[in-house]
């Protein structure tokens, strides 16, 4: 049988070139049960829900001139958890883009963002926990994202909804100043630092809205502010823009129901050069430059230059090794060095009423960058918001100034990580 | 519930430091409990560097072949014809196929790189017996001392890989097969010189190399002495 093969949809295709020996454009996602996770029924779940999304079952092979995804049969093993998550992704081998893990009490899929972004994959956790729990005996009904496991996948599902939506009226310029990147101490190459911090979900929003903003927008403002007072501590000469990548969720504009990526960016962020800026400042600015930047047509105008560059005939027939090279320098020059950091909101998680008492809680990692030190995600679910910082710096000085700054305006936060100390 | 008295965060119970800012946590009323749950395990996936390998042949492709291939240009340009840049480029062609299977290849590479390797220094000396005026040395002197090298060669490697030696016994026992090595070869050169065998200078190096393992032999089972050594030549 003719095994089925893919494009990488628009966003996708970077990552396979920024990709290196120790580190894959990576994420997880996680849910946290309210009984010890058993490893074989974790496994039957898996094989049931595997089937349904088939942007999972593949796997990624080099062309002439460029990457495509192949359908690969079979179904990973679930593996135990460990202290250093998120390691990267190797692509040889017919490996599979993803990985299921458990530990005490909590199921986590680990991805490479080549198959899916935040919003399908949370699809995949919400059904994968649901055939879960349906293996122990609990009635879920297939609402609220969890997905009906006998329906047959559509082809929408699969598709590129970049190329589907986008409608090429514009070239909108990519160049923006490089973003200030903060020094310090590396962990090793196989180590990561992982702080989350559980916030209480009603007190945030009371705050956000005492500054007029939504929650993406006040804690982004405050991590501009603690970018900004860590520029200040380092005692740079000449201080960078501090901006801050925000994923934008594109299915808020289209009725794309693609697994598949469809994301875009925005990089709110201010410029000490311009002076000293206060929180109610940078509030401000990030509200507007969101309000001004995050529509249907701005949007469209990003997405069409990322495929104008794709569909150009010249790059189109350079081999596969010269292209790698071109979007690396690309890269460098439009990615990662425009921004200081990124903070992806995935929102609040709903499930079925059903379902609701087994789950107590949900998290969503990103993986640090492959130059910026640090990455912010969030997750909400009931009554909490879980913000984990991940980060390849020893110090924690950024985490510090974050979490007190929300105690100091009477917001509680809850902490724990993944650092193991010496003698505990 | 315990707090962290500098940073005024609350802390999972597991945590026996606050994670901001490394200050551990005093609670007297709620001491750490090492057996909480943990919010992720301690132990640490392996994570290897992966090693590029076709980007290494490559790159020991060009590395060899690239000197080859200027000394032949650079020689046919001045005496219109490839002389001695052949010599040249065999020696690059025998040492890139000695390294090629060791970039390449994952298992056994040392056993295969011997083996092709041997294949290859062998076409190599032949070709250069077509080359040079002085005939008639390969078959009867070239063949058999690569052919024996690489046997005593291979039984060393082997040696080393399948049976468990120490340090001291392993280089006994490569001291007393390169004695042996250095007699079978002169025994072959004497059989091509003048069809009789007299051992001479392959016995200046037989004794001082047997000897040599002798000691070593010694020294691995006295203890005492073993750790005086230890401690003498540590590094």
């Amino acid at each position: 049988m003719e095994k089925k093969w893919y494009r990488l949809d628009n966003a996708a295709k970077i990552f396979p070139v920024t990709k290196n020996s120790m580190w894959s454009n990576n994420f997880r996602v996680s849910v946290t049960l309210n009984e010890k996770i058993d490893p074989e029924r974790l496994q039957k779940a898996l094989e049931m829900t595997l089937p349904r999304f088939p942007n999972f079952s593949l796997t990624m092979k080099k062309g002439l001139f460029w990457y495509y995804l192949e359908h690969r049969e079979g179904c990973p093993q679930v593996s135990e958890d460990a202290a250093n998550p998120l390691r990267r992704f190797r692509t040889n081998k017919n490996r599979f883009l993803f990985r299921v893990r458990y530990y005490e009490r909590r199921i986590a899929v680990e991805m490479f963002h080549v198959i899916a972004d935040g919003n399908s994959s949370m699809l995949f956790l919400k059904t994968l926990a649901a055939n879960y729990l349906r293996l122990g005996g609990v009635e879920i009904p297939n609402t609220h994202g969890v997905l009906d496991i006998n329906e047959k996948p559509s082809d929408e599902e699969m598709e590129d909804s970049y190329q589907k939506y986008a409608s090429f009226r514009v070239n909108k310029p990519r160049k923006e100043r490089k973003a200030y990147h903060p020094k310090g101490v590396e962990l090793k190459y196989n180590e990561i630092k992982i702080i989350t911090g559980q916030i209480n979900l009603r007190k945030l929003s009371e705050k956000s809205k005492e500054y007029k903003a939504t929650i993406t927008e006040f804690l982004c403002a405050l991590l501009i502010k603690c970018f900004l007072d860590r520029q200040e501590r380092e005692g740079a000469r000449k201080k960078k823009p501090v901006k801050i990548c925000i994923p934008v969720n594109l299915r808020s504009f289209y009725p794309s129901k693609s697994f598949r990526n469809f994301v875009l960016y925005t990089n709110p962020g201010v410029d000490p050069a311009y002076g000293n800026y206060t929180f109610e400042e940078i509030i401000t600015q990030v509200h507007h430059f969101m309000g001004l930047n995050i529509n249907e047509k701005n949007m469209n105008a990003m997405m069409s230059t990322n495929i104008s560059s794709e569909r150009n005939p010249f790059l189109k027939l350079l081999p596969l090794f010269i292209k790698n090279f071109g979007m690396l320098v690309a890269y460098r020059m439009y990615g990662e060095s425009l921004t200081t950091c990124t903070f992806s909101n995935i929102g609040k998680m709903t499930l079925p009423d059903e379902m609701m008492p087994y789950v107590e809680r949900f998290d969503f990692i990103l993986n640090r960058q492959r130059n910026n030190a640090h990455a912010v995600s969030a997750v909400g679910f009931k009554d909490r918001l879980n913000i984990t910082f991940t980060s390849k710096l020893v110090d924690s000085d950024l985490e510090r100034d974050f979490f007190t700054s929300l105690v100091k305006m009477g917001i509680p936060v809850k902490i724990e990580s993944n650092k193991n100390y010496e003698g505990e | 519930m315990s707090y962290c008295v500098n940073c005024g965060v609350e802390l999972r119970e597991s945590e026996s430091h606050c994670p901001l800012c490394d200050t551990k946590v005093v609670n007297p009323r709620k001491p750490y409990n090492e057996n909480a749950e943990r919010a992720y395990p301690r132990r640490y996936d392996v994570v290897l560097p992966a090693e590029n390998r076709m980007m290494t042949a490559l790159l020991a492709t060009i590395l060899t072949f690239l000197p080859a291939l200027t000394c032949v240009i650079v020689d046919y340009v001045i005496s219109e014809k490839a002389t001695w840049s052949l010599y040249v480029a065999i020696a690059m062609g025998v040492l890139w196929s000695f390294v090629l299977p060791l970039v390449v290849v994952t298992k056994h590479r040392a056993v295969i790189s011997l083996l092709i390797g041997t294949v290859s220094l062998s076409l190599g000396l032949f070709l250069i017996e077509k080359l040079v005026p002085v005939k008639g040395w390969f078959m009867p002197l070239a063949l058999p001392i690569v052919v024996c090298a690489a046997f005593f060669i291979l039984i060393i490697i082997l040696a080393a890989k399948y049976v468990v030696f120490g340090v001291l016994k392993m280089m006994a026992f490569f001291f007393s097969f390169t004695a042996l090595m250095v007699v079978v070869i002169e025994i072959v050169t004497d059989m091509y010189i003048d069809n009789s065998v007299q051992l001479q200078w392959s016995l200046a190096a037989f004794v001082p190399l047997v000897l040599v393992s002798l000691v070593l032999l010694i020294i691995e089972r006295k203890k005492r002495v073993k750790d005086e050594m230890r401690k003498k030549f540590h590094i």
